[in-house]
């Protein structure tokens, strides 16, 4: 329960933050030299982007998991439940909230990294 | 007054919060109060998050450090540049060991203290403090070496180099008089406030040598 | 309203009042950690910056009321463009924020008797004094910074900023940095281990959120300033070679280091605004916020997403193009947690029963100009609409009204809100109001112009521009604007300047706020609260039970009194359980003497006498050791 709590409102931003990060050194040093190693910036772009998304769904299905877990009791309120019910009720509102958007900001990079090919500008 | 004491339902509403017990920690001034005091928390004490926050805005600087470091060095095709050597490997690999290794006697000591004994926290303090300074001693006279051979005025190579080293070396020179203000202190005795003390400069000092890690492969990453 | 107190819940105030006391006169200033008198040090310093800031804007603009004006020249315009901006951010809106308004409520907020580092709050203040009065030397002997708020290189470097100008700048900030540094740390630990036993994360005030999110952000951004000053001023002073890119180095790492910093300092700057307004909306709508954990995660969410955002301000440098993707990415979703949190404060208004008095029509005001800021904002996440814009008045535009319009206005309107439980006097409602139309008036004549302006091809930061462009009648118009606005500003200060003498007692209060601080008297007695209030939920001032209980407890059991010693309890971070008795320190000279010795520290960095520099450093360090020598049982 703790766990799922905690998974669901830190997954989603933990797995946006390392495919921005990584995502964004990839372009920096892969873009001239045609890629790291020897896979290609897209190959790289592609696989980095699927893992954070599976990782932003999960993060979702947790964040719900805890929140029907503390669901409202006896008609006063999930999240004016006493604690902790209370409040991992309300933590796992937020992740429920916040998991699409990541998943959004993270789908969009990656496809708009793979659409557009241009290692430099004009 | 209230069902204070359950423990499932220590926050209820209705019944206010739970009181009964709450400790005055200041008042433990002996090394088995002190040690009292410590169990029956909860939570970390606000002194140990205040060393955790600062922990974390000094990780945030060394962590831009060693990034300014892999940018620029992204930059050029030659790293280091034409007429300066790369890096020696065994010094800071060994040097970087024996340090972090003074993890261990902090280690213990945070457990002597905790428990009371305040004897052995003091010796095993002393001890990592002068491994450190002789580490501090000998990074110094590599400092020295290294700035014969190239210069931070010569390239951003030199630049970053130095700087990321020296920012180091003030976190660890910063880190021994810490714990020789804790044994100037310790020599008193043991009080909730000491305790929590020891604590704070242990967590500081596992981020040092956390850092030292980063830095030393950072620095020697041209030679690896 | 009140019950008159028992004579055991007298002797009980009484002794609280003696133990919590501060001495009266100047010496009890210099040695305060009372965080409300902190709090309004901050507040009048800020003030004073930003009348400062305030005239720089006004020459900006007189300047440019007509085409090829000579009232300044370029030198004194940089001067003045530069100072306009470090001052605005870094000694008014931040300062006030989280100096003034958080350092002030957040205590009050989360039923404590003071932030939980109470001389490192003192210290913060008087650093931040000090890095104030460090840069305004530069301007006292014409050599102010000149190179912009954002100094970018080579244009900052010693090569073409030779003179001490950009020094002040670089060590001017970090040590202003300290300041803010320790205050987000300590509004952080407050609000973690502080709070009343009872108050968990789902029972804290939006208000408490809004700091801790900007906390969070400002510990996380000011090492990346931090780093690129050292590397400035290691540059300009010893010859290194960070940025210059003849010898590897790049002018680029200074941009991308400062807007790592720099983005989500807009947030920092933006965030307390949210608070404050979430604070006042629910008590002039006269209902709870609606989408309650939605507004709170969207305080935190801006303040995350801020730092993967920073390269939009780089757009024009020649990025690759698949690096900006995602920057842009997270620029246009961003848009979504303040889209909710105007949605939710706009559906609390419209589904309460709102009283427009004064502080409800300047977060009216602020939602208008945060929504017109935030569509031409959005504008730049498109990044060949952004390469068009950049550097034109188009940006002024949009940043004047999230800064001025959705940061400024809800500070300005916190004033008239919170004026009666500082100083326990009302303000002067009508001309309150009057004030606020004059300003919103004022701000959109300044600032709405500048987006077609911009549009037209108007650059920023030049000093003149020539006639013949179609830009002459705008610029006249914006000129007329700033007046007007100046004009209501001065209506703003001198509404509280008089009501602070002559204005009708207030009372605790006058507004049925919400949240704990109208619990308390107008002012709060020094420590706070008598009793530590149960808490059992975010709206702990409408929880009518819960403030009874608060009076029979002064009257009957002690044990949330605490009149023991100089008391508050530390509870849990999660769930606000109890967990023990701090012994709070009391007044102290060791923060002031700290500053000084700091303040000296850098002076001698800026004048290159590195040696003595490092005496001090040595110095400082001894008092930092003399500081916590003491131990709070010995106190």
């Amino acid at each position: 329960m703790r766990g799922l709590q905690w998974f669901g409102l830190l997954g989603a931003p933990f797995a946006w933050a390392v495919q921005h990060v990584l995502g964004y050194w990839l372009t920096e040093v892969g873009c001239d030299r045609g890629g790291v190693g020897s896979v290609s910036v897209d190959t790289w772009t592609a696989v980095i982007t699927a893992v954070a998304a599976i990782l932003a769904l999960l993060a979702e299905l947790a964040a719900i998991s805890a929140f029907r877990a503390t669901r409202a009791a006896r008609g006063v309120g999930g999240t004016d439940e006493d604690p902790p019910q209370g409040r991992v009720n309300f933590l796992a509102t937020i992740g429920i909230a916040i998991a699409p958007l990541f998943l959004f900001i993270i789908v969009m990079s990656g496809v708009g990294v793979l659409v557009l090919q241009d290692c430099h500008q004009g | 007054m209230t069902g204070g004491d359950d423990l499932t339902r220590r926050t209820g509403r209705g019944h206010g919060p739970p009181t009964g017990g709450a400790t005055r920690s200041t008042e433990a001034t002996s090394g088995p109060a002190a040690s009292y005091a410590a169990r029956r928390r909860v939570s970390l004490p606000v002194g140990t998050w205040g060393v955790i926050l600062l922990v974390a805005t000094e990780a945030a600087f060394f962590g831009t450090l060693i990034a300014s470091y892999l940018y620029l060095r992204l930059k050029v095709s030659q790293w280091p540049p034409a007429g300066v050597e790369p890096p020696d490997l065994t010094a800071p690999l060994i040097l970087t060991g024996v340090l972090v290794a003074t993890t261990l006697p902090i280690l213990l000591a945070v457990r002597a203290a905790r428990v009371g004994r305040v004897r052995p926290a003091w010796l095993l303090l002393l001890g990592a403090m002068l491994v450190q300074a002789a580490y501090l001693g000998v990074q110094i006279h590599l400092f020295g070496s290294d700035l014969d051979k190239f210069q931070p005025t010569d390239n951003a190579y030199g630049s970053v180099y130095f700087t990321m080293l020296f920012a180091h070396h003030v976190h660890v020179l910063v880190g021994i008089l810490m714990i020789g203000w804790l044994l100037a202190r310790l020599i008193g005795g043991l009080t909730n406030y000491r305790l929590v003390a020891v604590q704070v400069v242990a967590i500081y000092w596992y981020f040092v040598n956390a850092v030292a890690v980063a830095i030393t492969l950072t620095q020697v990453s041209p030679s690896l | 309203m009140a019950t008159m107190p028992a004579p055991l819940a007298r002797q009980r105030t009484e002794r609280l009042q003696r133990i919590w006391e501060e001495p009266k006169g100047l010496v009890g200033w210099l040695t305060t950690v009372d965080h409300k008198r902190i709090g309004l040090m901050f507040l009048f310093t800020s003030l004073a910056f930003f009348a400062a800031g305030g005239v720089e804007a006004l020459l900006i603009r007189t300047q440019l009321i007509r085409p090829d004006n000579g009232l300044l020249s370029p030198g004194a315009f940089n001067e003045a463009m530069t100072m306009h901006g470090v001052t605005m951010i870094f000694l008014v809106v931040v300062p006030m924020s989280i100096g003034a308004f958080g350092n002030y409520l957040l205590p009050l907020m989360i039923g404590a008797r003071d932030l939980a580092f109470p001389r490192m709050n003192a210290l913060s203040f008087w650093i931040y004094v000090a890095s104030g009065l460090f840069v305004y030397t530069g301007l006292a002997i014409g050599s102010a910074p000149d190179a912009g708020w954002f100094d970018y290189l080579p244009l900052g470097s010693k090569q073409y900023s030779p003179g001490p100008n950009v020094d002040f700048y670089t060590l001017g900030l970090i040590f202003n940095g300290i300041s803010s540094t320790a205050t987000a740390v300590n509004l952080i630990v407050t609000t973690f281990k502080l709070r009343a036993p009872g108050m968990s994360l789902n029972r804290m005030p939006l208000f408490c959120y809004a700091m801790l999110a900007t906390s969070f952000a400002l510990v996380f951004a000011l090492p990346p300033l931090n780093t690129a000053l050292i590397f400035l001023e290691l540059d300009r002073a010893l010859g290194f070679h960070f940025f210059d890119v003849t010898k590897g180095g790049d002018p680029l790492l200074w941009q991308h280091l400062f807007w790592i910093f720099g983005h989500p300092e807009v947030y920092i700057i933006i965030l307390p605004a949210f608070g404050i307004a979430t604070a006042i909306i629910p008590t002039f709508a006269r209902r709870k916020m609606v989408a309650f954990p939605l507004v709170a995660l969207a305080e935190i969410l801006v303040a995350f997403i801020g730092f993967g955002v920073w390269a939009h301000h780089m757009f024009a440098v020649g990025l690759d193009t698949i690096t900006t993707i995602y920057f842009a990415a997270a620029s246009l979703i961003i848009v979504i947690p303040s889209g909710i949190q105007l949605f939710a404060w706009i559906t609390t208004i419209v589904t309460g029963r709102p009283r427009f008095k004064t502080p409800l029509l300047w977060i009216v005001g602020f939602i208008v100009l945060f929504l017109l800021g935030g569509l031409s904002g959005v504008t730049f996440a498109a990044i060949p609409f952004d390469q068009q814009l950049t550097d034109t008045y188009y940006v002024v535009a949009h940043f004047h009204y999230v800064i001025f319009g959705a940061a400024v206005f809800p500070l300005l309107g916190g004033m008239f809100y919170w004026f009666p439980k500082v100083t326990g006097r009302m303000y002067h409602e009508r001309a309150g109001q009057a004030s606020f139309w004059l300003s919103f008036v004022g701000m959109n004549l300044t600032f709405f112009p500048m987006h077609i302006v911009g549009l037209l091809g108007m650059p920023r930061r030049q000093y003149t521009y020539p006639h013949g462009l179609g830009w002459d009648g705008y610029n006249l118009v914006e000129t007329i604007g700033s007046y007007l606005l100046a004009a209501g500003l001065l209506m703003v200060v001198t509404n509280l300047a008089v009501s602070l003498f002559r204005g009708v007692p207030a009372g605790n209060d006058p507004f049925g706020g919400d949240t704990l601080e109208w619990s308390t008297t107008s002012p709060p007695p020094s420590y706070n609260f008598a009793v530590i209030p149960r808490v059992t939920s975010p709206y702990a001032m409408w929880d009518r039970e819960d403030r009874q209980a608060d009076q029979r407890d002064l009257a009957g059991p002690a044990e949330r009194v605490l009149d023991e010693g100089h008391e508050t309890p530390a509870s849990s971070v999660l769930d606000a359980d109890w967990d023990e008795i701090l012994e709070m320190p009391a007044k102290s000279w060791s923060p002031i003497l700290l500053a000084a010795a700091l303040a000296a520290g850098f002076t001698m960095l800026l004048t290159r006498h590195y040696v003595i520099a490092a005496v001090v450093a040595l110095l400082a360090l001894v008092v930092l050791g003399g500081w916590h020598w003491k131990e709070p049982q010995e106190a």
